[in-house]
């Protein structure tokens, strides 16, 4: 009886179990839903049909609310009058948590503003995922992958859009320092096209490659018996296999010579004369435990030893003959070195053919000089650099590096140490594809 | 020791979680969300828009501005309340909706006196642009003389207008009064190969065929759908000081090593 109880709850609970698992099947992989009454709103021909603004700043996401339009993704289609409120619910929700949506800049609603991912948090009205950055050509800071410096001031890992600036500082380091990253509004848009027409199914009948002949005469040539016969040659196969050789190979004076050291390692002093004129058979196990002694013996006879110090350490123990050659001493000076680095647009929208002038302002807001100042930016393939257009407010050279990708790098190299608190400027004009 | 009616729960129930993964499985091998993936560009006109409103994606009621250019000299109408227009001389911004196909009307066109031709524009997605800049970036839509020439002598045209990616874009300079654009072969889908190279915006469809002014003709103008006149694109609006407030200060980033 309690067998039966038990077995009873057990499949009570696996049922229960399954219709659990139906109904959260059933409602993840419900399609979302869309109100009928949008798709007849959106072509209502008793709506006004045309309405002229004159005004730029008109809104254009005012005519949802004119229109009766509610999009409703994932919510289960409702009645009208539930629905009604459901959005009247929706919108006072909006109303009523200001604090979770962004603010938008100079006073617009947070639902109206429409610009760049100023913060971080916010995202266009409308969709559910990441901001739409396709619209943008983004310059300056160091994205993907983080650059890299050597000491040979060759640069790695910088990509497309990176703008840094690399110096010394007079500890003999090399710091790197990013830019700010601008995002320029600029969307272009290119097409594809397709044809279609008498004109193409005219090229799809062509038919002519069917009447091709089969010629089979070269193929009953081609096997003949000779030549099978000629290939097959066994007796290379015997010749190459030579077991003298292996033989030949085994000096077997040297090896009873080192089975003999190995003995005497063994607190049994070796006689000369008799190992020399013994013969020993010498066995594979013992050819392995031979290599491991003498690799043991190489290892012991290299000397390590403390080749530089530094301070005034002194070596704790001396092992070996080898003595100290050099001896360095640095001097490490107080205080930090830091670039600060801007880098500004003089429009943050462009049209494809646009002039956009960047300036680069850098200073040295450490407490120390530093010297070796290297501003390089790679622009983006979108913009192209106008030649002759750039400038530095200090004696720098400059460099256009070209790339594989027909892109530029921009490098300017100032000459002269920066002193504390100085401050320079470097500005170029690109135009943008 | 079970009875028939156990037996028939345990069936029912294996069953149900065998629906059950099932269902799961498939889900896992939905296309991204954003592909045009089950869609073909020579489907009816409006069918690709009103799925991509399904998906959640833009905004429905939003007029999103669209500047349609023909070659110079021609005119360009746009079918509303029923009828189209008055003509604009070459160039007509409006604010369209997405997913509605949209009914226009091109006459006077260079070298082909007497022809009217009546393409169709159909909106896919919209723009976010900074506030105060959406008619400063229309979506283009350029009509040529060479595709109104293929157009009328029988040639249907389909053109997906896409906005293309920035990190990986044709190094072109581009023209203010060309849109590039490629061709792609008679088996490929245009609208398929605009989603390899960015975002799908329109879809422009010519072809030579001219409506009967009958009672049919709202079917051919699509109940006229809503359109928003704007105003011609201007120069960029942002005042100076949001400018000096869009400066970022540098960011805090450590040193290497």
């Amino acid at each position: 009886m309690l067998r039966i109880t038990t077995s009873q709850n057990l499949l009570r609970s696996i049922v229960v179990g399954g219709l659990l698992c139906m109904l959260s099947a059933c409602s993840s992989t419900q399609s979302p839903s869309f109100d009928r009454d949008s798709l007849t709103g959106l072509q209502n021909p008793a709506l006004p049909s045309v309405v002229t603004v004159g005004d730029t700043s008109l809104d254009l996401t005012q005519s949802a609310n004119q229109l009766n339009i509610s999009h409703t993704p994932n919510q289960p289609v409702m009645p009208p009058i539930q629905q009604v409120n459901h959005v009247q619910h929706l919108q006072q929700a909006q109303q009523q948590t200001p604090a979770t949506v962004a603010p938008g800049p100079s006073g617009l609603p947070p639902q109206a503003y429409t610009g760049p991912p100023q913060i971080a948090q916010w995202t266009p009205p409308g969709i559910s995922g990441p901001f739409p950055e396709d619209e943008y050509v983004f310059q300056g800071g160091d994205g993907y992958q983080l650059t890299n410096v050597a000491q040979d001031f060759s640069i790695d890992n910088l990509d497309e859009e990176d703008t840094i600036a690399h110096f010394h500082t007079l500890d003999g380091d090399i710091q790197i320092e990013r830019t700010n990253r601008i995002p320029i509004y600029a969307p272009r848009f290119a097409s594809v096209r397709r044809l279609d027409g008498l004109n193409q199914y005219r090229h799809q009948d062509h038919v002519y490659a069917v009447d091709s002949p089969l010629a089979i005469d070269g193929t009953t040539q081609k096997l003949g018996q000779e030549q099978v016969k000629q290939q097959v040659s066994s007796q290379r196969n015997i010749s190459t296999r030579a077991s003298a050789l292996y033989r030949e190979n085994q000096k077997l004076r040297d090896m009873a010579h080192q089975v003999a050291s190995l003995e005497g390692s063994q607190m049994v002093k070796p006689q000369v004369g008799d190992l020399l004129n013994t013969k020993v058979n010498i066995q594979n196990s013992q050819e392995a435990q031979l290599s491991i002694q003498q690799q043991t013996a190489l290892a012991q006879t290299d000397e390590e030893t403390v080749k530089e110090y530094a301070y005034d350490l002194l070596p704790y123990k001396i092992l070996g003959n080898n003595k100290i050659q050099t001896n360095y001493h640095y001097e490490i000076a107080e205080g930090n070195s830091r670039l600060d680095i801007k880098k500004v647009s003089s429009k943050q929208d462009a049209l494809p053919g646009e002039l956009l002038e960047f300036t680069i302002t850098f200073r040295n807001t450490g407490d120390k000089a530093i010297g070796n100042v290297t501003i390089v930016d790679h622009l983006s393939r979108r913009l192209a650099y106008l030649e002759d257009s750039q400038n530095c407010t200090v004696d720098s050279e400059f460099f256009v590096n070209p790339t594989g990708k027909d892109s530029a790098i921009l490098r300017w190299e100032i000459t002269e140490p920066m002193e504390v608190g100085q401050s320079a400027q470097v500005t170029f004009t690109c135009r943008v594809r | 020791m079970i009875s028939s009616l156990q037996k028939i729960t345990i069936a029912t129930t294996v069953c149900f979680l065998w629906l059950t993964a099932d269902s799961l499985r498939a889900q896992q091998f939905r296309p991204a969300p954003n592909a045009h993936y089950p869609n073909h560009a020579l489907m009816p006109p409006g069918q690709i828009g009103s799925q991509m409103l399904l998906r959640g994606g833009p905004v429905p009621g939003y007029f999103q501005p669209t500047q349609i250019r023909c070659p110079q000299g021609g005119s360009i109408a746009i079918a509303t309340n029923g009828k189209f227009a008055g003509g604009n001389p070459s160039v007509l911004n409006a604010g369209l909706l997405i997913g509605s196909p949209y009914r226009f009307k091109i006459t006077e066109i260079p070298g082909l006196p007497g022809v009217e031709l009546y393409p169709t524009v159909e909106l896919l997605d919209r723009l976010y642009p900074p506030a105060g800049l959406e008619t400063r970036f229309p979506i283009p839509i350029h009509l040529t003389a060479q595709e109104l020439r293929m157009a009328a002598q029988g040639l249907f045209v389909t053109r997906v207008i896409y906005l293309e990616d920035p990190t990986n874009p044709v190094v072109i300079q581009d023209q203010a009064d060309r849109q590039r654009f490629f061709d792609v072969r008679f088996n490929e889908d245009p609208l398929r190969v605009a989603d390899q190279l960015g975002r799908p915006m329109a879809i422009l469809r010519i072809g030579s065929k001219q409506p009967r002014m009958d009672r049919q003709t709202g079917r051919f103008i699509f109940s006229s759908p809503p359109v928003r006149s704007i105003m011609p694109p201007q120069q960029s609006s942002i005042p100076a000081d949001r400018l000096k407030k869009a400066i970022i200060s540098t960011p805090s980033i450590g040193r290497l090593r």
